[in-house]
């Protein structure tokens, strides 16, 4: 191949790289994007942040929750493994995994309704339309 | 996500730190594994309490160097002899021994970036360099020293990162994951550029050089008609 055709090729790869790079760029941004989001609902105990991959101990951690009550919630026993994801767990108990997380969703959301004292996060999370808190009598808020 | 992360994730909170270590060792070895994803998940859970941070770098640079460098001596024992006999001159050649022994030089020079990028930035092809590193005999010194260090940076990176974002470690490995594409893309586009740059140079000492030639040529024609015209050269 003379050196004039092997110029013309490399031109043309790098024509090809440099839209990959533009592309790669762009498609970078809008992850940079999605994360921002994902970690702004995270971050404000939004619900809608539940994964497959958590286990019960992970969402009672995150969305400040008594894991006995998650595990009510989902009418599995307390000696269930406690390291399962809720992946496994739907697999084990044969439904699917985004009702088992909805079923979850609707109960922390239930929970903060019941104990808005509780929730750190009611006052922060801009996406739920909590009831106001509530002063009950003989209780302090911390 | 991958159709083994939820498997691989869920073997990590069952069985802990072995899954962890089994899953990195055969991803190195060059399995398609999503090993970075599940870093970011380990990270996450160490996050939580489940698992302790330095103990999981550790096992993960550990369980992955074990893995390339079984990929190395897979190549050193197999490949090696592949290319050995490939070099020998032959009046049919699949490759041309001058090619291979080309890229044989070319390895040994600039095989530790190789080795080095392939841990972290374009972990697919790991588990091929590993066996190139050890079929174009690599010196096996080297080799541990770029590995460790890549493997290094591709444990510690997606750990940290886990572990600092948590419940977000899905976005973060899209955010890694694009942001290496982008890199590797630059790269190409670098030496691309630094190839054409050269090739560019060439072009020009070389129509320099034919025009000389056409000068040469045109004041050797020139002398010859001013003193015969009647035997100027063909």
């Amino acid at each position: 191949m003379s050196l004039r055709a092997k110029f013309i090729l490399h031109s043309i790869l790098l024509v090809v790289a440099l839209l990959g790079a533009v592309l790669a760029a762009r498609a970078a941004m809008g992850a940079i994007a999605t994360f921002q989001h994902q970690n702004a609902l995270a971050r404000t105990g939004d619900v809608r942040s539940m994964r497959p991959w958590m286990t019960i101990p992970y969402i009672a951690h995150e969305y400040h929750v008594p894991d006995h009550y998650l595990y009510e919630a989902l009418n599995i026993t307390r000696n269930y493994p406690d390291h399962s994801t809720l992946q496994a767990i739907a697999l084990h108990s044969h439904r699917p995994v985004n009702e088992l997380i909805h079923q979850l969703q609707m109960a922390i959301i239930a929970y903060r309704k019941q104990h808005p004292y509780h929730s750190q996060y009611q006052q922060r999370s801009p996406s739920y339309s909590f009831p106001q808190k509530q002063s009950v009598p003989g209780r302090i808020a911390p | 996500m991958s159709t083994y992360l939820p498997t691989l994730i869920n073997w990590l909170q069952q069985y802990g730190y072995p899954a962890l270590g089994l899953s990195v060792f055969v991803a190195s070895f060059g399995v398609p594994l999503p090993i970075t994803l599940v870093l970011l998940a380990a990270g996450a859970f160490a996050a939580l309490g489940d698992f302790n941070i330095i103990l999981l770098a550790v096992i993960a640079i550990m369980a992955s160097v074990s893995g390339d460098s079984l990929g190395y001596l897979l190549g050193k024992q197999v490949g090696a002899r592949l290319i050995t006999w490939l070099e020998v001159e032959r009046s049919f050649y699949i490759i041309s021994p001058l090619a291979i022994t080309r890229s044989r030089t070319y390895f040994h020079k600039h095989g530790a970036w190789a080795i080095f990028l392939s841990r972290f930035l374009i972990s697919a092809l790991g588990g091929a360099i590993n066996l190139l590193a050890g079929a174009e005999l690599y010196p096996y010194r080297r080799f541990l020293l770029y590995d460790a260090s890549g493997e290094a940076v591709g444990a510690i990176l997606p750990l940290s990162l886990g572990y600092a974002f948590g419940a977000s470690w899905e976005a973060a490995g899209d955010v890694i994951g694009n942001i290496s594409l982008f890199l590797v893309a630059l790269l190409i586009v670098v030496y691309l550029i630094q190839r054409l740059l050269r090739m560019a140079q060439r072009i020009k000492v070389a129509k320099a050089t034919q025009a000389r030639h056409l000068k040469d040529r045109r004041k050797i024609l020139e002398e010859f008609a001013h003193e015969s015209p009647d035997h100027l050269p063909p």
